[in-house]
């Protein structure tokens, strides 16, 4: 079976900010890491390889130094990687992002399963996964919190929904977009690494890929990021209770009913 | 090649003076090269674009990742997150130091860094084993560094736990806990995949409470395994907290000993920085009616004996580490040292040591001639 993992390199922290001229999230020169629902995602593909066999693919868009993460993919168990990265990506919204995606998966030979994150780390928006399905035509599951495989190739989903959990059942191809916290992840292991020396990483670049540069990037993205605020978190008013337990609990309570009617 | 925590850790170690006179490596050696900040410094040099050379790796190796440095940085940078990275690249390129490779070959065949098959690991303690019940409420976790080299010590451990007529068991073919090859492997998917051995052969036993003998083992256990979700329901505990619980509750008693002495106790690294326990050990050196006596530098900025796995490559270093504490023990007028660590205690009994003027008294086996 051919599984494909889309990661996306995000910056550690949520402070590297928002570029002041272009409007988008400041990737070059932070500290990165994978999306944090991206690399359970990864996990859940070596772990469903573990029990279907088969190849599992990373696939990352992002600037050049995203090659340094597919590396660290590949010391992971990961078989093949690509990098989709062009200048004329840049912008580029999950409309976009997810056909770009899309046809850089057909161009490494198509997938049974595709697993992304529930939502990135930075952007967070969890469009790209649904759309990406939309382009592949496949069954689209998301917020997945447990797979369970069975021998015949059928997949056992469970997901959260608005109120408890919903059990799937489901037969590739099919996109899951999962959970943090739905495997542990793995470490990358000495055999892996040294395994990892000698894969290349494909890198995609728009001609590759056949795309004008006016269909994609902030030109062939209808988003448009009007304006970026930062909120701040501030108390106006601030009350302290000195009392027992129970009466500050109550005397709580009562200030939030009068708040909210009123 | 290195992680972004590694390299975020290098870049503010690199140019920074302020840990290097705790590293016991460095103070013994006197080799600049040694300082965590040189090691920072080749990190951050290989990050810029430099080749990692063997030369380099056989510096990584250098350390007995005491924590000394992690622990006197106000900043809390940790040069240990990117020596044990260097050394994982050390395996992977095929750069591990030829004293060394011996012990990672026999850690990826074995299971332990002794050269010995894992079959021979309880050996000595296999009579006693075949006395216990196959399944008990506790399960005493030996450790690889005192079945090698200190089988002495897990039997006085064994011994009290009877004394205090605990029902606890010990496993006749107990695996690794993987501690000592993420010291000489840093934390690989290897050492994971080890841990889930281990985790599953520890829950089997059904027990409810694991006490580890070995500071190193309990780390592992407490700080890295629910990490990797080779976690156990079961409880860790320290042997030293745990004989002290018996104590405290009356289940063991301490007769004071006859002829009391000044001693002082030496602090394991990771017993005391990386698990916060200074007290229970103190709490049953006086319960034997010692008189301790602190040195400098103990609790949690206590210095490195040199570490069992230093020892084993790097024996000269080690023993100059070694016998640097002994030097602050003496300082302090006591006659013995007590350790409550096999790796402590073996490091301390085998550096040469000439001037026999200090005693390195095992702190289990003193117990156990006490009860
Ligand atoms: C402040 C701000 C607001 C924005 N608002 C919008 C908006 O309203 N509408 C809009 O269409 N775009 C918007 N974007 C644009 C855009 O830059 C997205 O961040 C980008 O297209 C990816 O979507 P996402 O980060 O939301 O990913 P998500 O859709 O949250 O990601 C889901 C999963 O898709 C996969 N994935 C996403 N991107 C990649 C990638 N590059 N490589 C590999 N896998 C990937 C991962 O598995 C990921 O976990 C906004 C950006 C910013 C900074
Ligand atoms: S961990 Fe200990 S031995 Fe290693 S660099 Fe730090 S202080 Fe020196």
């Amino acid at each position: 079976m051919r599984f494909v993992a889309c990661i996306k390199q995000v910056p550690q922290s949520q402070e590297s900010g928002i570029d002041s001229v272009t409007l988008s999230v400041r990737r070059e020169g932070v500290p990165w890491m994978i999306s944090p629902a991206d690399e359970h995602a990864l996990e859940e593909a070596l772990h469903l390889r573990e029990r279907f066999g088969g190849e599992v693919q990373a696939l990352c868009m992002g600037v050049k130094s995203a090659v340094e993460m597919l590396r660290y993919a590949l010391s992971l168990g990961v078989d093949r990687v690509a990098l989709v990265s062009d200048p004329m990506f840049v912008g580029s919204d999950t409309y976009v992002t997810a056909r770009v995606l899309s046809r850089a998966i057909e161009k490494m030979g198509g997938a049974d399963v595709i697993l992304c994150g529930r939502r990135s780390f930075d952007g967070e928006t969890g469009q790209t996964a649904p759309q990406l399905a939309i382009h592949q035509n496949m069954i689209c599951v998301t917020n997945v919190i447990r797979v369970e495989a069975n021998l015949r190739g059928s997949l056992k989903i469970t997901r959260l929904a608005d109120e408890g959990e919903e059990l799937i059942e489901a037969e590739p191809p099919i996109l899951l977009a999962v959970c943090e916290g739905i495997n542990h992840v793995r470490l990358p292991g000495i055999g892996s690494m040294r395994r990892a020396k000698d894969v290349p990483v494909q890198v995609l670049n728009g001609e590759i890929l056949g795309f004008r540069p006016d269909e994609v990037g902030i030109k062939g993205s209808p988003t448009r990021v009007v304006q970026v605020e930062r909120v701040e978190f501030g108390r106006s008013v601030r009350v302290r209770i000195e009392k027992d337990a129970r009466t500050g609990a109550e005397n709580i309570l009562e200030r939030v009913f009068r708040a909210s009617e009123g | 090649m290195f992680s972004e925590t590694a390299k975020k850790n290098a870049d503010a170690c690199r140019f920074c003076w302020m840990c290097r006179h705790v590293c016991p490596v460095a103070n013994s050696t006197g080799n600049e090269a040694h300082t965590p900040r040189a090691k920072g410094l080749l990190t951050s040099l290989v990050e810029r674009g430099s080749d990692y050379t063997p030369d380099m790796a056989e510096i990584m190796y250098q350390c007995c990742l005491c924590g000394a440095c992690s622990n006197d940085c106000v900043t809390g940078f940790e040069p240990p997150v990117f020596i044990r990275e260097a050394r994982t690249h050390a395996v992977v390129n095929g750069y591990v130091p030829p004293s060394v490779g011996p012990l990672t070959e026999s850690v990826l065949e074995n299971g332990n860094i002794y050269g010995k098959p894992a079959s021979e690991k309880m050996s000595a303690l296999k009579d006693v084993i075949g006395n216990l019940p196959q399944r008990a409420d506790t399960l005493l976790f030996v450790g690889d560094a005192a079945a090698f080299r200190s089988p002495e010590t897990a039997l006085a451990v064994m011994g009290l736990l009877k004394k205090a007529g605990a029902n606890y068991t010990v496993l006749p073919d107990e695996p690794s806990s993987g501690a000592e090859i993420a010291d000489l492997l840093g934390y690989t998917e290897d050492v994971r995949q080890r841990a889930f051995g281990t985790a599953k052969a520890l829950s089997d036993t059904g027990a409810s409470v694991i006490v580890t003998l070995d500071p190193k083992d309990a780390e592992i256990f407490m700080q890295h395994y629910p990490k990797w979700g080779a976690a156990f329901s079961e409880r860790v505990e320290t042997a030293t907290s745990c004989i002290a619980a018996l104590v405290r509750s009356g289940k063991l008693k301490i007769r004071p000993v006859q002829n009391r002495k000044n001693v002082t106790y030496q602090d394991p690294c990771r017993l005391a920085r990386d698990l916060n326990e200074e007290a229970p050990a103190r709490e049953l050196i006086r319960a034997t009616g010692m008189n301790l006596q602190e040195m400098f530098l103990h609790g949690k900025l206590t210095k490195c004996c040199g570490g069992e796995i230093l020892r084993e490559y790097s024996p000269q270093t080690a023993s100059l580490i070694a016998q640097d504490r002994l030097f602050d023990a003496k300082r302090t007028g006591a006659s013995a040292m007590v350790t409550s660590c096999p790796g402590c205690t073996t490091s301390f009994r085998k550096c040469g040591d000439r001037s026999g003027e200090l005693e390195v008294l095992d702190l289990f086996c003193l117990l156990d001639e006490c009860s």
